[in-house]
């Protein structure tokens, strides 16, 4: 006997996922376009290429429900519907997420091998740290030190010299992953995700607005323009979509801020070293000290309250 | 999915006033009155405990002690009165014109002999409120209950104002209930002294922290303030009225087992299991039995128990399957909080302040991974 809820909200891992990926949705076109559709169609890639960034991120997808069916299913032997299994877990999203944050010249079997090892590592240790985060820095130093570099331009991209402004950002022209470029779209997916409240909005918010602040004071002071610093290496798509892993950031009103504010100021600190790689290190600190974070802001709340 | 919350199609309260037997809860420290053999009227004292009596709600023969029956889940012994269906009383009662003509000792004597309300009446309090609003949404109790009697209630309300010296008195019910929101506008005009507030239908509204916080600042709430719900101002006007003990309650029956959910007047002291039987038609075998809410609620054992002042409601609904999966940090528990608490720290930290819990169940009805915080939240009974 139980002291219970009889009734639910609707809201559940399933439900949150499938909001989150259906508002990413547009930046998935886009990046198909960009990167496969629009260099097929000029000639610089072939029919493998046209199809490059969707083998990506669905692959991603397909290890994530492999891997939730697998511990689900075969591991717990849990009786429930098939989409409830797919979906006991983020890890769908993860794999979506590091399709789309991946460069379109990385090495496929790089990226399956070790998005399918640190999913199942997450799976296993039920996600102690931002696994995309974690993910993604492999996969960077692999292609560096084994692969002979790692690039965001594609072929398009690489065969003339670009000089971008705002605008050029804001429409997608800017260089990042493969579906992660495309501020206005970003900007909509973000709305779209507060609204449905299946965001820590208080994450994305404060972190982007410290680092519009750190990187307008360094724009000052280096004559770089603002839209570079800031619109560049996925760092808006990070600050949205990664760094608001719900398993690995703090949840309480004030520990988001601060968890937001500390991505942030690491991601400075971090871009002098590597400017790609720098929000990745940022959140990986950070989400290893969320628990700490949300049991400082609880414990000023109780003691001020009293 | 079946629609319970608006499953209540019939508008008319029923009776379910002749059980067979009514089972009275022997409670520490109550000394009998009666024993076994003896022929009871109603309204007759069966015990008592400094100057509390408890009354029988039937006539009939005392037929002795169960221990069959559960209390809050906890085997308790009951003295059983046998039904005799005749309802004898020692003497009709008159009934008092005007309400209002008592003075103040009178009436609260009266309310607290006959135990009317468990609300003590503060002599000084400048304000009343009136609240008309379901604690749970699932429930229909009160907004029947100022369906059928909402002369009544306006009357005795008007009383309590004119006797305790009220400045101000707000009658706060849902602005989603229409027949309510007709019937009172039509009647609250013969009332200058009651002002009526329709309050947004938003979960838990209905709990007196939170509806105390939407309708007075904390300086109002400081100077004093008498909150009473519908149920209590009805059982005044009974005192008052009629002066006799209060022997029967409204309770709402739903669920998704249950075919025919219904509000339904029943003596204090039914057995559970008879009402349910009697009164409803239960579609499936294996359920919880939930008192007072689906949500706020708690869960019973079995029907094995009785009605007692403080139920509600009972709702049957088949066993979830729905399985708790770990925490994912999303946070909601701790935003959706009408307290401002966080659940999931509480969860995590045994020694977590629990104290201003109003045991919403908010944080579990919200929560994405299914997870009940209600063992660990549940803090303060207010109500």
């Amino acid at each position: 006997m139980k002291n219970n809820v009889y009734v639910r909200s609707k809201k559940s891992i399933k439900n949150i996922s499938l909001t989150r990926i259906v508002l990413l949705l547009p930046l998935i076109v886009f990046g198909v376009y960009k990167n496969g559709v629009y260099l097929y169609m000029n000639g610089y890639t072939n029919i493998i290429g046209l199809f490059k960034p969707i083998i990506f991120i669905l692959s991603g997808a397909f290890i994530g429900a492999s891997i939730n069916l697998l511990f689900e299913k075969v591991i717990k032997r849990r009786k429930d519907k098939l989409i409830n299994l797919l979906f006991s877990s983020f890890h769908i999203e993860y794999g979506i997420l590091l399709g789309c944050l991946v460069s379109i010249n990385t090495n496929i079997y790089v990226f399956l091998g070790v998005v399918f090892v640190m999913l199942f590592i997450s799976k296993l240790f039920k996600n102690r740290i931002n696994i995309m985060a974690v993910s993604y820095i492999i996969i960077y130093l692999i292609h560096m030190y084994t692969l002979g570099g790692y690039s965001f331009l594609n072929l398009y991209d690489t065969s003339r010299i670009f000089s971008l402004d705002f605008m050029d950002y804001m429409i997608g022209r800017g260089h990042g992953g493969i579906a992660t470029t495309h501020i206005i779209l970003l900007i909509i997916s973000l709305i779209g995700i507060n609204i449905t409240n299946n965001n820590k909005s208080n994450i994305s918010y404060s972190s982007i607005i410290t680092l519009i602040i750190l990187f307008s004071i360094y724009s000052v002071m280096s004559n770089i323009p603002i839209a570079t610093l800031l619109l560049n290496n996925n760092y808006m798509f990070i600050l949205v979509y990664v760094a608001t892993d719900y398993v690995t950031s703090s949840y309480t009103l004030s520990g988001e801020i601060i968890f937001g504010i500390l991505v942030s100021a690491l991601t400075f600190g971090f871009y002098f070293i590597n400017p790609i790689l720098a929000p990745f290190i940022a959140i990986t600190i950070v989400s290893l000290l969320n628990n700490l974070i949300d049991r400082l802001c609880n414990k000023f709340i109780t003691n001020h309250q009293m | 999915m079946k629609n319970i919350k608006n499953n209540i199609k019939d508008a008319t309260i029923h009776d379910f006033l002749n059980p067979e037997f009514i089972y009275i809860p022997i409670l520490d420290g109550y000394k009998i009155s009666v024993k076994e053999k003896d022929h009871v009227l109603k309204e007759d004292v069966l015990m008592s405990k400094d100057g509390i009596n408890i009354y029988s709600p039937i006539s009939g023969t005392i037929v002795g002690k169960s221990d069959s029956l559960l209390l809050n889940n906890k085997k308790k012994d009951f003295l059983v009165i046998e039904n005799d269906y005749k309802e004898e009383i020692k003497k009709p009662h008159g009934v008092i014109r005007y309400i209002s003509d008592y003075d103040k000792d009178e009436m609260i004597k009266l309310i607290n002999d006959y135990q009317a309300s468990k609300v003590k009446l503060d002599t000084k309090a400048k304000r009343l409120i009136i609240n008309g609003i379901d604690k749970d949404p699932y429930e229909k109790t009160r907004s029947f209950l100022i369906n059928s009697s909402s002369d009544k209630i306006l009357e005795t309300v008007d009383a309590l104002i004119n006797v305790l010296d009220i400045k101000e008195t707000i009658f706060a019910i849902n602005n989603n209930d229409t027949n309510n929101v007709l019937n009172l506008s039509s009647h609250i005009g013969t009332y200058p002294n009651i002002r009526l507030k329709l309050m947004p239908d938003i979960y838990p509204i209905g709990y007196k922290t939170i509806l105390l916080r939407n309708l007075l600042s904390k300086r109002q709430i400081d100077e004093g303030v008498i909150v009473l719900n519908v149920e209590d101002v009805y059982n005044i006007y009974t005192v008052l009225k009629r002066k006799k003990p209060i022997l029967e309650k409204l309770v709402t029956i739903s669920g998704k087992s249950i075919d025919n959910s219904m509000v339904v007047n029943v003596k204090i002291g039914t057995s559970m299991a008879d009402l349910i039987k009697n009164a409803c038609k239960v579609n499936n075998d294996k359920y919880y039995v939930i008192i007072n809410g689906l949500i706020s609620g708690m869960t019973l054992e079995n029907l094995n128990t009785i009605i007692t002042t403080d139920v509600r409601s009972i709702f049957l609904n088949p066993i979830d399957d729905q399985e708790e999966v770990p925490c994912i940090n999303c946070g909601l528990c701790n935003l959706k909080c009408p307290m401002h608490l966080n659940p999931k720290y509480i969860k995590e930290h045994k020694n977590a302040d629990t104290s201003k819990c109003i045991e919403c169940g908010l944080c579990t009805y919200i929560c994405p991974s299914k997870i009940n915080f209600k063992p660990y939240v549940g803090g303060n009974h207010e109500e």
